[in-house]
């Protein structure tokens, strides 16, 4: 019977509330396979994934590896733990030709062979049945694994498929996202996501300086996201007053500087409405003029809660390189314009003073500003 | 009510069209390929499409017409199908729709001398300078019939002679998908070797279009498969497409004077308003279509103003819209417009369904949406 083996990744490093974890987990691997029929039990130390179609188990296997906690995954053979059906197992299994070496793991003691009898004699069958295989016990190309269980069962399987790693999603307290549909601010979702965080997003819309194709974009975003966070919801904020107003009362080159310190009031609000603890941005050091310390330090003033930056030491090909693998990549440059490009101003400051920045602030009515935008907010579950 | 203003983008289906789609759907679906009595009465209306498309645009036979599934395709079809000899060269127009520069990039890129020609400010292919590039190794010349930004109208006729006197076999293809229905077209009077038409264009059904290949021009066929259209696009015919794009040929070419008449109304309206709006320019005004206005505001986004027209219901084009995902247009590069002005450019396209009062209303918001975007924006002249 085919099977598939779940290791998880730090959680094992967990003390008392280990279970805690381990439920969180085996919760998002349940979720995320909602739609498929199978049957998952703990069984010591991982789990086990058995009476499943075998033609969903490719699509099982690599669901399962994008559950964050998920150190690897492989699909193996389940048989009686008997040699000649081991060894069966094994020829079927075993790769066609280059090096390979039997890993065993014996963990039911009254099985006659130990581990290392029964993998140089597994190893034997397979140099006998294959003239095109060697053995290479240091650098081989392929394992065979095989894991003789306490119930009577071995599990035998090649080589695992890595899973993402880090920590169940909903583990690591609740955040909430700026999420503008570039590059950057998918990915701090992606990594934030990665260590447990439940993540909700809001996304900053400027019709009609913006399309409603950049709105739909980044719901889509949202959508590819949904497969690490498993749920998402997209708080959608009217931002053209604010732009407006800051456009038309404060100088030009202070314009980005004062529009992230709106995005970050309201973040924090609708942070605290929702009870997210964090705010997570995609900023990167230096990357561009609102990204400066001196500008983050103008920005992060308005928080309270704290601001989640886990791009902050990326370089852009780094960025590039993980949006790529989580898919993002291809819809991030779509070519909408989003908020953050319309009013750009020539020469905007890159080491705003946070004294005159709140001077030059104060000429608006900020918190009128930021009622009339809070007021306007649509919330899309995606 | 939408007030539609982007007829160069597409149009809505006639009702005539609509009711043959609807037969062809239901009732006529047959395969015109097949071997039964129905498939020879289906196969007998494309016939008798083609001819009547031959007739109205005055090609000298029904033969000459190929059905494709729209402009891009005919395009295609002409660039790539049309023979080229070893150390050939081909001339493109510099304001040429995408589905051709896209396709002469391709041809470039697969080693041959592609040569463009240079367009005037307001977006004029010119006769010399078509001749400077035409050489005795030059198998094809394109050159589009009508601007689809600008809507500048080139003389193909004189091109055609330009190129034929300098070297008679060289190939003479124009993109006619912003012509046909809009200004008179006749196929043999122009003297094109090739020319290529839409059907969405101008009320007929997307996925319809056509390109006429003059008598004894032989093309390499870009699709193979079962041999349809004489070998020259295989793929089962989308018959009521093709009979109900006859249909909608033959009323847009007899209404062509009556609605040139309107458009030009319209125009006017138009530029008596924007009289008052500082700092913009009709892009093209001489040897123009009628159903095409382009006009640059200075200092303001287009896709701005487009936004704000929406919401009064208002659809313009910025642009070319199978452009738009661009940055900058390359054609309105092409015509060295200003850059205070390259971003602010919109097209306003009309078709018959068109009326005075909702140029009338469009005209109005204009003038009152540039007005508050150059507001907003803090642009004072």
């Amino acid at each position: 019977m085919k099977v598939i083996l779940i290791r998880y990744s730090e959680i094992h490093l967990k003390g008392n509330n280990r279970g805690f974890f381990e439920n969180a987990l085996i919760n998002n691997i349940r979720h995320s396979l909602a739609d498929k029929k199978y049957k998952l039990v703990k069984q010591s130390g991982r789990y086990v994934i058995s009476e499943f179609e075998e033609s969903e188990a490719d699509s099982i296997v690599e669901t399962v590896r994008n559950v964050f906690g998920v150190y690897s995954v492989s699909l193996a053979d389940e048989v009686k733990s008997d040699y000649e059906e081991i060894k069966k197992s094994a020829l079927a299994i075993a790769p066609e030709s280059g090096t390979f070496k039997v890993v065993c793991n014996r963990a039911d003691k009254r099985f006659p062979l130990n581990s290392m009898q029964l993998a140089s004699s597994i190893g034997g069958d397979l140099l006998e049945n294959n003239g095109k295989l060697s053995v290479d016990l240091h650098k081989p190309q392929h394992l065979v694994n095989i894991d003789v269980r306490e119930n009577g069962k071995t599990f035998v399987f090649t080589n695992s498929i890595k899973g993402v790693n880090g920590m169940p999603v909903g583990t690591g307290g609740k955040g909430v996202l700026l999420l503008s549909g570039g590059i950057d601010s998918p990915v701090a979702c992606y990594m934030m996501a990665k260590r447990g965080m439940s993540i909700r997003a809001i996304h900053f819309h400027s019709y009609p300086f913006t399309s409603l194709q950049a709105k739909e974009k980044v719901l889509t975003l949202a959508k590819i996201l949904k497969k690490y966070t498993l749920h998402m919801t997209v708080d959608v904020v009217s931002f053209t007053e604010i732009q407006t107003a800051i456009h038309e009362k404060c100088p030009e080159e202070f314009m980005i500087t004062i529009m992230r310190r709106f995005m970050m009031r309201i973040a924090e609000r609708l942070a605290k409405k929702y009870s997210c603890g964090a705010i997570i941005t995609g900023e990167s050091l230096g990357q561009v003029a609102s990204q400066t310390l001196e500008s983050i330090t103008s920005t992060n003033a308005v928080a309270t809660l704290p601001v989640l930056r886990p791009l902050i030491g990326f370089d852009k090909d780094e960025i590039i390189e993980i949006a790529k693998r989580i898919d993002t990549f291809e819809t991030s440059i779509l070519p909408y314009e989003d908020c953050c490009t319309i009013f750009l101003p020539k020469n905007p400051v890159t080491k705003p003073r946070l004294d005159v920045v709140k001077r030059v602030e104060s000429v608006l009515d900020i918190d009128a500003l930021v009622e009339q935008a809070l007021e306007n907010v649509e919330t899309i579950v995606v | 009510m939408i007030n539609y203003f982007d007829n160069c983008a597409t149009t809505r289906v006639d009702d005539d069209v609509l009711q043959i789609l609807n037969k062809f759907f239901t009732e006529m679906y047959f395969n015109p390929s097949s071997l039964n009595k129905y498939s020879l009465e289906v196969a007998r209306y494309i016939a008798d499409a083609r001819s009547r498309i031959a007739n109205a645009l005055g090609a000298s036979s029904p033969s000459e017409i190929v059905f494709v599934s729209g402009g891009t395709e005919a395009d295609n079809l002409a660039l790539l199908g049309s023979p080229k000899r070893k150390n050939c060269n081909i001339v493109v127009g510099g304001a040429e729709h995408s589905a051709v520069y896209n396709t002469a990039m391709k041809l470039k890129n697969s080693g041959i001398d592609v040569r463009f020609c240079p367009v005037t400010t307001d977006g004029h292919t010119l006769t010399e300078d078509v001749a400077k590039l035409v050489d005795e190794n030059t198998s094809l010349v394109a050159i589009m019939h009508v601007n689809n930004e600008t809507g500048a109208v080139n003389d193909v006729k004189s091109i055609v002679s330009a190129v034929k006197k300098i070297n008679p076999t060289a190939l003479v293809f124009s993109d006619g998908v912003q012509a046909v229905g809009k200004i008179p077209v006749n196929l043999s009077n122009l003297g094109v070797d090739l020319y290529s038409f839409s059907g969405h264009k101008i009320h007929a059904s997307k996925g319809t279009g056509c390109l006429y290949v003059r008598r004894r021009i032989s093309l390499n066929p870009v699709l193979t498969g079962g041999g349809q259209e004489s070998n020259l696009r295989s793929g089962t015919e989308y018959v009521g497409g093709i009979v109900s794009l006859a249909v909608a040929i033959e009323k847009a070419v007899a209404s062509v004077e009556e609605h040139s008449r309107a458009f030009n109304r319209f125009k006017q309206i138009i530029a008596d308003k924007l009289q008052e709006i500082p700092m913009c320019k009709v892009n093209c005004s001489e040897d123009v279509s009628p159903a095409i206005m382009s006009v640059a505001f200075a200092k303001i986004k287009s896709e701005v103003l487009m936004h704000m027209l929406e919401n009064s219901d208002i659809i313009v084009g910025m642009g070319s819209a199978c452009s738009s995902k661009n940055k900058h247009s390359r054609i309105l590069s092409a015509i060295s417009l200003d850059k205070d002005y390259i971003e602010g450019v919109v097209r306003i396209s009309f078709s018959k369904y068109n009326t005075e009062e909702q140029v009338r209303y469009l005209a109005e918001k204009l003038k009152e949406n540039v007005s508050l975007l150059r507001k907003t924006m803090g642009v004072r002249f």
